[in-house]
């Protein structure tokens, strides 16, 4: 891909109608972490994996999972520090909002929100659009459970179950084979951690950690990151799986 | 693309490296002088009583982040009466990188900080980068010719748990020694901060260095 | 605003919530206070709570103006909800930490010339170390610890009862009964005051707990009470004029 001029700034579409530093964000986003959402049966889980850079690193470092309020959660990939700074503008958001109007920010107006700003990065000049997808996770009283997926590009749907990254495919793949919607939160999370570590295939000699967090009535609706020694476990577990599934294949 | 040349920067600065123990934090830095006549530049900042900071990269932009660090601490012992919770400073100093990558007319600090600190969850090592991320270490080395002391510190760093800080600070002047090559480690070229659970932020006198310097210029002579 | 004077703020409370008590016990910490908002000498509501949990290990009792205390609430609120959203390894705000900022903040207001209006007490039991705190923050910022706190009137009747029957070794159900004690001389000599009240602990295994409100019994059966509040039969008389 190659923009010959037209990629230096995000305010000139380029005469095929492309906007390359939209796509170059988006590029950032496909080679990094795959994250994913899912909604189940009573509640969501949100997940994402990453790679240890170095075995000198604190366990749970480098953190993808994040609250936004104390009902809403998110998993962001790409540049974080992108992300985190998207979740930063959301807590602001949340604030905000409750302020003004006594109730908690419907996840949709926050979903919204954040897409605007996204979007807004992508038609100045100077400023680079975000090099991050975003999913975020809450419940409200309005439309209760809600699952959202925000892109470099601004796009912003509503899912049941979405996934972004270098495992999106597969990861797509895997979600529509499974019947979450039917599923409980408990019985979802070790498929999750199993699609996770799948969708990474190719970095599997490496050092990998998962990050898992749910909202669910068990929680009280309240978004939890899983313990760092029980998502620990669950990786080993799912490794374990994948080893056999392949045993068996072979 | 800045970003990347930003990380040069902090590739460019000497070495600075950081390791810790259960109950320790302690932080060792190469300093250099621009000249013969010169003194050295300081390269490890205390911030607080319980926290410190040692750097590669530029000295300018590592003061301005060490200002703001140390009126954040100010400030929360002002409000809460408490020691600043070592992440959520660093989440601060991540915050403003960031933002410094994103906005035209900005330039990101050309800085990479180890941050060093006990709280009320423990001892932690952070390692700061222009770009805004940041990760928690047992033991990290940044800066130029750093690999030979990570690769010290990654041999070494499972031993580290139950150590005091005077063995901590001996693996780190063994590290750093690998990194300086040929380069001789005295006191006035070598500077080591430590905190410990019960122990306030403190640089090293230059007496003390200089019989830990001693010991291990002996040590590594007989092996 | 009149012309000519200089802008003010709050300077009377308007619904008030009288004398609130804190005390240390054998176990942690005891908060007392009644359940009646006064407006004037009207009691505008008699079930209203003016203590609340801050945290797990934190509760605050308030006297004073109740829109103030709501505003504390939603403060405290926000500072807590930050904490946990942050999910950096522990929530580090400690019922010290708490206390200090309830200064601070009410400090800063009265520098600005427009406190809150109201006296707190705040207590709480850490979870990790079992330290025991008990503090009182005034409307000036003015920062109090002690074993035994009360604001407003009660810091004019009670304190010497406190003083008396006060020991560090206090059961829960002694230290009930002192705070009944002290409620009961409220009840009788402020005319803000109720006989419901209401109490929450903070212990280290139990964490915060606001117990239902009850009420406490009063002696009205006295011979004065019974005779004709007949000019002529009255032993005390008062002038107003």
């Amino acid at each position: 891909m190659s923009g010959t001029g037209f990629d230096y700034e995000c305010s000139s579409l380029s005469p095929e109608g492309r906007i390359f530093q939209v796509e170059y964000a988006e590029k950032a986003v496909e080679t990094s972490s795959t994250i994913l959402g899912v909604r189940c049966k009573n509640g969501i889980v949100l997940g994402t994996e990453k790679i240890v850079l170095s075995k000198m690193m604190v366990a749970g470092t480098d953190k993808r999972v994040f609250s936004i309020t104390t009902t809403t959660g998110s998993v962001v990939n790409g540049l974080t520090p992108d992300g985190k700074s998207l979740v930063y503008r959301g807590r602001e958001e949340a604030v905000q909002y409750e302020k003004m109007f006594g109730i908690k920010i419907p996840i949709q107006v926050l979903a919204e929100r954040l897409a605007m700003r996204t979007q807004m990065n992508t038609i100045y000049n100077g400023i680079r659009p975000y090099g991050t997808s975003i999913i975020l996770a809450g419940n409200d009283h309005i439309k209760g459970l809600g699952l959202y997926m925000i892109e470099p590009s601004g796009q912003c749907f509503e899912y049941y179950g979405c996934a972004s990254g270098r495992g999106k495919q597969l990861a797509r793949n895997e979600i529509e084979k499974v019947n979450f919607r039917e599923m409980s939160v408990d019985e979802a999370i070790p498929l999750i951690a199993k699609i996770l570590l799948k969708a990474q295939e190719e970095m599997k000699d490496k050092k990998q950690e998962l990050e898992i967090s749910i909202i669910s009535d068990t929680t009280g609706y309240k978004h939890k990151i899983l313990d760092r020694v029980f998502v620990d476990q669950l990786t080993l577990k799912a490794q374990e799986e994948i080893e056999n599934e392949q045993m068996e294949m072979a | 693309m800045k970003i990347e040349y930003a990380k040069e920067a902090v590739k460019q600065g000497s070495t600075s490296l950081g390791l810790k123990s259960d109950r320790n934090v302690v932080l060792v830095s190469l300093k250099k002088s621009p000249h013969d006549l010169a003194s050295h530049q300081e390269k490890i900042f205390d911030i607080d009583d319980h926290m410190g900071i040692a750097i590669a990269g530029l000295t300018a932009d590592a003061r301005y982040l060490c200002k703001f660090m140390r009126s954040e601490c100010l400030n929360y012992w002002y409000t809460h009466d408490s020691h600043h919770p070592t992440e959520r400073l660093v989440n601060k100093i991540a915050k403003k990188a960031q933002v410094k990558t994103s906005h035209p007319g900005k330039r990101p600090f050309g800085v990479g900080l180890l941050v060093g600190s006990v709280d009320e969850t423990g001892t932690h090592l952070f390692e700061t980068c222009p770009s805004g991320n940041y990760y928690e270490y047992i033991a990290m080395a940044i800066g130029a010719r750093s690999q030979s002391a990570k690769t010290y510190l990654e041999k070494n760093y499972e031993l580290f748990a139950s150590l005091g800080w005077e063995e901590l600070a001996k693996h780190g002047l063994r590290a750093l020694k690998a990194s300086a090559q040929e380069t001789e480690l005295t006191e006035h070229n070598v500077s080591v901060g430590f905190v410990g659970a019960d122990q306030k932020f403190r640089l090293l006198t230059a007496e003390e260095l200089r019989s830990y310097l001693a010991e291990i210029n002996d040590s590594m002579e007989i092996a | 605003m009149i012309s000519g004077q200089p802008r003010t703020h709050t300077q009377v409370p308007v619904n008030i919530g009288t004398s609130v008590m804190g005390l240390r016990y054998k176990d942690g910490i005891m908060l007392a206070a009644d359940t009646a908002v006064a407006y004037g000498s009207m009691k505008k509501t008699k079930h209203a709570q003016r203590m609340a949990a801050i945290s797990s290990d934190t509760a605050i009792a308030c006297s004073g103006e109740m829109s103030d205390f709501q505003e504390l609430l939603k403060i405290f609120r926000e500072k807590h909800d930050g904490d946990v959203i942050e999910n950096d390894g522990a929530l580090f705000l400690k019922p010290t930490d708490y206390f200090n900022y309830l200064s601070r903040v009410q400090y800063q207001r009265r520098m600005k010339g427009d406190p809150l209006w109201n006296g707190s007490i705040i207590g709480g039991v850490r979870q990790d170390s079992g330290d025991v705190f008990l503090g009182m923050v005034d409307l000036y910022g003015t920062k109090v610890e002690g074993n035994f706190l009360l604001t407003g009137l009660a810091a004019h009747y009670c304190q010497v009862l406190m003083q008396n029957s006060w020991r560090a070794d206090l059961t829960e159900a002694e230290a009930r009964a002192i705070i009944e004690d002290c409620m009961k001389v409220m009840f009788y000599r402020d005319k803000k005051a109720s006989d419901e009240i209401q109490i929450t602990t903070i212990t280290k295994d139990q964490g915060v707990k606001i117990h239902d409100p009850y009420r406490i019994q009063g002696e009205w059966n006295f011979q004065f009470f019974h005779d004709k509040t007949n000019e002529f039969w009255r032993p005390i008389r008062i002038y107003n004029n």
